[in-house]
């Protein structure tokens, strides 16, 4: 590996108060000022508010009371079945008939591997004023025509946080209220190959054009003294082209948007193995810390309900979403790249909260150039 | 073979060796407790007792850390019912478990770094904390740990390797048995049979004593005294070696409890409490009768299966379900059964420190490392995890004190406790939750 | 928050005090400095006859003998700093009653592995014919080994005997011939013979009337000098055969030793002490102002320097005053975050962050030891940085002058209160404190060297400006002034005071005493010094051959020695009965 080769560090007072460490990647040679990030949170932006369910769908609880008399259960057999409720470990009666819930033909059949043996439970989704995100199609679009709470953007297209809106233990409104999403970024971020950003531009502290690229890094990002993640460390970027990421843009007033357009990354199983954008749309501030906004699109839905039905029973147990009602919510919201075969959209438009922070990004070897 | 020898102490003490297998039942000092109660009348201070109490899901951060560091601190809202303890209490706060790019292991993975030192995919092969105390304090008692769980199941985070974990005993009724049944012996009541190991430990120390002339020969008063200072504490570390092969002193507090009832053993809350506290108890006169030094008690659970009864949410379930909420700032459901949790932790401490010892108690010369499985259940965070220490285990822990170190791996704490009671170690854990850092802040 | 940095300075008052003089470097420098050397009122023949291993010494030790497989817990009894230097304190003290007992557990610790199954094979040399039973022959082979390595010295009969004997007993006992074995080892281990070295001398037959060491403890001088650990078997060989007390014996060995892979064991033992690493046990910084400063720092930054160090001084067997200005060091990846460098290495996601070598570019202000974080977060407080603690660092550490005490009632909250308005800067803050006369004499001599450092924060992240306002990092060092941090290692590089002090410590870590006042000897090795171009092996060599690290204690008169011994003799067998 030839570390520094192909790294240019500007001088000590360049460097200056940010300390944002720069970098001249192949691509943006000829750019005068690059600066390059770790992506330091990345999960689907909710912003829940109350009144905007029609009704919070069922606890847990009450879900697996619903589940069983499905599957032909009494009342007082659920009780009995509740008493050797042992919080969801495996082997026990009343798991496998929640687990086995579907019906094919008749017979039981795992219902997450085959979220339509069951019919639609018709699972609420979001109906309130607000999602966080873009308007994709430039439609202000009947019945899901939002507005974004912080640009106030009218026609906003978010279907994955209306889709999830109203399960309680998806529902959140960072900081204060963490979701899901960000529990399981933050399960990852000292496991995952963490993602990089560079920006590269004349000036990046003036308004004029741009490039975005995104890469996977070769190592997982550390974390400081207060559990964020360390500003400044060095990453290796991962030589494998499936996950850069390109982008043309612009900057004004000290924020960035993009020109739409595909945003491919791997990440990890324990996430999602993949995500894959289209019409990608970015918005992000440029501050001395930093990159904090957000990234949307229309995002390939079906990994996304795998990651969900995979651990199924978990999920279910832990935060009472209903995986076969997740299946038909989302196919039914999803919005974009309608499938010949399946007559439905393989995407959904869906928008990520996207922070970034400071680091150093060296070439591997294997692609090291000049 | 000729060996020269002079008719030393070693002569005697070898009679002594060939005697061991005969039990000695005349004690050759009074023994008794001394006049505060705390050791025996001939110095040799009553055993150490370590317990640890493991709690799953951890509290809500921002409520339980105080607000200021070192003695004199005040506990944040979730600890407020310890305020009677808390100058036996201490608090550490800020350290956490890392995963160096292992995946992470929901509920497990924060434990492991507490109680192991290192974090893996699956069982760790690292013995846990208090199997590597109990190897040291607790080789001499009838059982070298108990383990409990009073959440209905047989869960223990106390492992020996990999494959080999102590399952815990999840019926007071069962653990009454094992301890208090047909096989207990009264500590009181029966013959002593000197350990053959010990006799020859001081045996090799004597001998060492006889250097002293060779090695003083030469040197200068100041020297000397320095050789001498050597000696003294020799000396003392052979009186010490000396009580191990007397009869023990009679346990005062030692009495066997009536017989338990029968409880109902399973996850509901309310069981769990009952439970417990009939663990806490039957644990206290175990420690008090000199039938073990360590234990383990699991109160709910890693991945608390603990609810309350007529309902399926679980503790676990609401750590993730429960929403923040917006006004309070914290998860109320969660904060409730994490409320249980230390209040259950508390008990405990009362069942110690309700038997009286002397002038002290029984959890005077104990040390309950509470510990949990991560800083804040609903995002699975390693970082600021809650971990507690009662008693000062015989005044080898100073106590009353808030220990913050914000970012360094929660191994410290580990270490530290080895190393106030005896383990010959250094440093503990592996990559970053290696630590060789001591919290001498709290070491007496 | 405890004020620890901020001396009082009693003597900055007196102005007859204010002259001193950079003693052996022979530089004069104006102000309250003491030379350290000078402050040591010692007799001609101080060599200390005990000192007590150090926690490391003991480690190494049994390392060194035993192999690396064994594992050598336990806190040992923390060592004691004595005129800038461990290695001299280690003559003061002695061994306390629990730090016995940790000896004791770790000495069984040991003795255990020794003889486990996995080590027998390869430590012991013979096979006991019953192993349930005592073996006096394979005993004897294996403590008479095992006891000279430990005792450094072949064991008298009498304690061979004893040692089988009790090897014997236990065998006996525990039913096990290698349990026994190792109870009789675990008593060599935290015996006093091996926890303590002695200087023993034997009249010299050279000169009548005279003493000199025997030819095992100049053994010990030299192994504990040169590896910080116990004599290997060859050096032992050599001393019992008389062989260190010719020339040519000991021109040999040292050639050996200096280039055993062992030096570098005695090299960083000796920066460990000279750089009072053992600080960083108790250095905390503010999470909240140092988020870099994780948990990973302080051990990464003292292995930064140290193999910075290493790698000058005998991997390129470079000039001691480029220390401070080398642009080559090593860092890994927590280290590159806190400096802002890049760095990474070419090992799998999750695997431990190893040091890299690196190369600061000409002019970088983050080149040579100084601007280390073993250097920079260790002399600072845990929310600020210091320039007056820095200052008083590199006078104390570097050049060895004692810099005096401050005065007791000195108002410090111009210099604490970071919140000032009034003073943005460190530079400012101390400008307004030290305009008290009695602060000032003081002040004058180490703030203009640490505000020269005042680009890097308390926790050694390089910065350019303090409360937006831009930080000047100019000052001066005995009359050589400089405009920033590359300035000042120049200066320290150029100032003879630097190579002295490294001289002087060296001779002192060596004999375990301060340097005696106008030392002809310790002149003349100063002089090698020079003449090798400051290079260290010839500093070590010179040392090794100036006889002071051979020079024999003062020997006690024999008589009274002997009536003391009874005295006390008496004493300790009286109570033990």
């Amino acid at each position: 590996m030839r570390a520094m080769k192909g790294f240019s560090l500007r001088s000590w007072s360049a460097v200056g108060v940010l300390s944002v460490a720069l970098t001249v990647l192949l691509s943006q040679a000829a750019a005068a000022e690059t600066r390059s990030y770790v992506v330091s949170w990345f999960h689907l932006a909710t912003y829940s508010q109350e009144g905007d369910c029609k009704a919070i769908n069922p606890l847990p609880e009450d879900q697996i009371r619903i589940n069983l008399r499905m599957v032909g259960k009494t009342d007082p057999e659920i009780d009995e079945l509740l008493k050797t409720y042992n919080g969801g470990a495996s082997g026990n009666e009343m798991t496998n008939l929640l687990v086995n819930r579907g019906r094919i033909n008749g017979q039981p059949v795992n219902v997450y591997s085959n979220p339509t043996s069951q019919p639609d439970p018709k699972m609420n989704t979001l109906i309130g004023k607000h999602v966080i995100g873009f308007d994709l199609d430039g439609k202000v679009a009947k019945g899901h025509s939002f507005e974004d709470p912080f640009t106030h953007e009218k026609g906003v297209d978010n279907q994955l946080a209306v889709a999830f809106g109203c399960w309680v233990g998806m529902r959140g409104t960072p900081p204060s209220r963490p979701s899901w999403g960000q529990y399981v970024w933050e399960n990852l971020q000292e496991n995952m190959p963490a993602w990089l950003m560079t920006l590269s531009g004349e000036d990046l502290s003036k308004d004029g054009p741009i490039t975005v690229t995104f890469d996977r890094a070769l190592e997982h990002a550390s974390r400081d003294v207060n559990g964020n993640i360390l500003v400044d460390t060095a990453f290796r970027l991962d030589p494998d082209q499936r996950s850069h990421n390109e982008f043309k843009g612009t900057i004004k007033n000290g924020s960035l948007t993009v020109e739409p357009g595909r945003f491919h990354m791997l990440a990890d199983f324990f996430l999602i193995t993949k995500y894959d954008f289209t019409n990608t749309h970015i918005r992000l501030d440029i501050k001395p810390t930093g990159l904090e906004g957000y990234l949307g699109g229309y995002l390939e839905w079906l990994p996304f309900y795998w990651n969900f039905a995979n651990p199924g029973y978990t999920i279910e147990g832990m935060t009472g979403v209903d995986i076969p009602g997740l299946f038909y919510n989302l196919q039914k919201l999803a919005d974009a790249n309608p499938d010949p075969k399946t007559g439905f959209n393989s995407s959904i438009s869906a928008t990520f909260r996207l922070e970034a922070v400071p680091a150093f990004i060296v070439q591997s070897g294997a692609q090291a150039k000049n | 073979m000729s060996i020269a020898n002079g008719g030393t102490r070693r002569q005697v003490l070898r009679g002594m060796l060939n005697g061991a297998a005969i039990a000695i039942g005349t004690p050759m000092l009074d023994c008794f407790l001394n006049s505060n109660g705390t050791a025996f009348a001939s110095g040799e201070p009553l055993p150490v007792c370590f317990t640890s109490w493991f709690y799953g899901l951890s509290m809500s951060p921002g409520r339980w850390e105080p607000k200021t560091v070192g003695a004199n601190y005040e506990f944040g809202p979730e600890l407020a019912q310890l305020e009677a303890y808390k100058s036996k209490i201490n608090v550490y706060s800020g350290m956490k478990a890392f995963l160096d790019g292992t995946p992470p292991t929901p509920h497990a993975s924060g434990s492991q770094g507490v109680l192991q030192a290192t974090v893996t995919v699956g069982p760790s092969p690292d013995p846990s904390l208090d199997q590597i105390i109990a190897d040291t304090i607790g080789t001499r008692s009838r059982f070298r740990s108990l383990e409990v769980c009073s959440a209905g199941t047989t869960e223990s985070l106390s492992r020996r390797s990999a494959s080999v974990s102590n399952p815990s005993e999840n019926s007071p009724l069962a653990l009454y048995a094992r301890i208090f049944g047909a096989e207990f012996q009264d500590p009181n009541a029966a013959d002593f049979k000197p350990d053959a190991r010990v006799m020859v430990k001081k045996s090799v120390l004597s001998a060492v004593s006889e250097e002293r002339a060779r090695l003083v020969r030469q040197l200068g008063a100041a020297d000397k005294a320095r050789v001498d200072e050597y000696f003294t504490s020799l000396r003392q570390l052979e009186h010490r070696l000396a009580l191990q092969l007397e009869k023990p002193a009679p346990l005062a507090a030692c009495s066997v409890p009536g017989k338990i009832q029968e409880a109902t053993v399973g996850p509901v809350i309310e069981d769990v409490k009952v439970n417990h506290k009939l663990f806490a108890d039957l644990l206290a006169h175990a420690f008090a009768c000199g039938q073990t030094q360590v234990a383990n008690v699991n109160f709910n659970g890693a991945l608390s299966p603990v609810r309350q009864a007529g309902s399926v949410m679980t503790f676990h379930v609401y750590t993730h379900e429960d929403p923040v909420d917006h006004e309070l700032g914290y998860q109320v459901n969660a904060a409730w059964f994490s409320k249980q949790s230390i209040d259950a932790y508390l008990e405990f401490l009362k069942s110690l420190d309700g038997i009286r010892e002397g002038d002290g108690t029984l959890l005077d010369r104990s040390i309950v490392f509470a510990s949990t499985d991560g800083g804040f259940a609903k995002t699975h965070s390693l970082e600021n995890i809650p971990i507690l220490t009662a008693g000062s285990g015989g005044g080898r822990l100073k106590t009353g004190i808030h220990y913050a170190a914000k970012g360094d791996p929660v191994s410290r704490v580990g270490l530290t406790m080895q190393q106030v009671l005896g383990v010959p170690t250094d440093n503990w854990g592996t990559k970053s939750n290696n630590t060789s850092r001591t919290i001498t802040e709290v070491v007496a | 928050m405890h004020e620890k940095g901020l001396f009082m300075w009693s003597k900055c008052a007196k102005p007859g005090a204010l002259a001193l003089v950079g003693m052996l470097s022979g530089a004069v420098v104006e102000g309250p400095l003491v030379a350290v050397a000078a402050e040591a009122a010692m007799p001609a023949n101080a060599t200390p006859a005990l000192k007590r291993l150090t926690a490391d010494q003991f480690r190494n030790a049994i390392e060194d003998i035993f192999g690396p497989t064994i594992r050598i817990g336990g806190r040992l009894d923390s060592d004691v700093r004595k005129d800038g230097l461990l290695a001299v304190g280690s003559s003061t003290i002695s061994v306390t009653a629990t730090g016995l007992e940790r000896y004791d557990t770790i000495s069984h610790a040991i003795a255990t592995q020794v003889v486990d199954e996995k080590n027998r094979e390869t430590l012991f040399g013979c096979k006991p014919v019953n192993v349930t039973a005592p073996d006096e022959h394979c005993a004897r082979e294996f403590l008479s080994q095992v006891g000279r390595l430990l005792y450094r010295r072949s064991l008298t009969k009498e304690e061979l005997d004893t040692r089988v004997q009790l090897a014997g007993e236990a065998a006996q006992t525990l039913s096990n011939f290698y349990s026994g074995v190792a109870m009789s080892l675990a008593g060599m281990l935290s015996s006093p013979n091996m926890l303590f070295r002695q200087l023993e001398t034997e009249p010299d037959p050279a000169k009548s009337g005279k003493y000199r060491l025997t030819g095992y403890s100049k053994a010990s001088q030299l192994s504990f000098f040169l590896w910080n650990s116990a004599p290997d078997p060859a050096l032992l060989s050599a001393a019992g055969k008389g062989e260190l007390h010719t020339d040519k014996g000991l021109k040999q060995q040292l050639g050996r030793m200096l280039n055993s892979p062992r030096l570098e064991q005695g090299v960083r033992a000796f920066f460990v002490d000279m750089l009072q690493f053992d600080a960083f046990d108790t250095l905390s910084k503010d999470a909240t102002l140092y988020p870099k400063f994780t948990a990973k720092v302080p051990a990464a930054a003292q292995e930064q320097t140290l193999r910075t160090i290493v790698d000058l001084l005998l991997t390129q067997e470079g000039d001691y005053r480029d220390l401070f200005t080398t642009p080559v060091t090593y860092l890994n990846r927590s280290l590159g975050a806190l400096y802002g460098v890049p760095i990474v290495s070419d090992l799998p996601n999750g695997a431990p962050d190893v040091l890299q070598r690196h190369v600061y570019a000409d002019g970088d202000a983050r080149a040579g030891i100084l601007m280390h974080a073993s250097f920079l977060a260790l002399h600072s407080h845990p929310g600020r940085s210091s320039p007056t603690l820095r200052g008083k660092a590199v006078r104390e550490v570097f050049l060895c002058q004692k810099v005096p005490d401050p005065p007791g009632n000195v108002d410090f909250t111009v210099v604490q209160d970071v919140s000032n308005p009034l003073y943005n800067t460190a530079r400012e803050r101390l400008g307004a404190h030290a305009t008290e006369p009695m602060c000032k004499g003081c002040h004058k001599i180490v703030d203009p060297i640490g505000l020269a450092m005042e680009n890097f924060d308390a926790a050694a992240g390089y910065r350019t400006s303090e409360k937006n306002q831009r930080i000047d990092a100019s000052g001066e060092l005995d009359g050589v002034k400089y405009r920033d941090a590359v300035g000042l290692n120049k200066a320290v590089h150029d100032n003879p005071a630097a190579t002295a002090c490294a001289a002087n410590r060296l001779i002192s870590y060596a004999t375990g005493a301060p340097v005696p006042r106008n030392s002809e000897a310790a002149k003349s090795i100063l002089e090698a010094f020079s003449k090798n171009a400051f290079q260290w092996r010839p500093l070590l060599s010179a040392i090794v051959t100036s006889q002071l690290l051979f020079q024999a204690p003062v020997q006690p008169q024999a008589q009274q020695a002997q009536a003391a011994d009874t005295s006390t003799r008496k004493d300790i067998s009286g109570e033990s009965k």
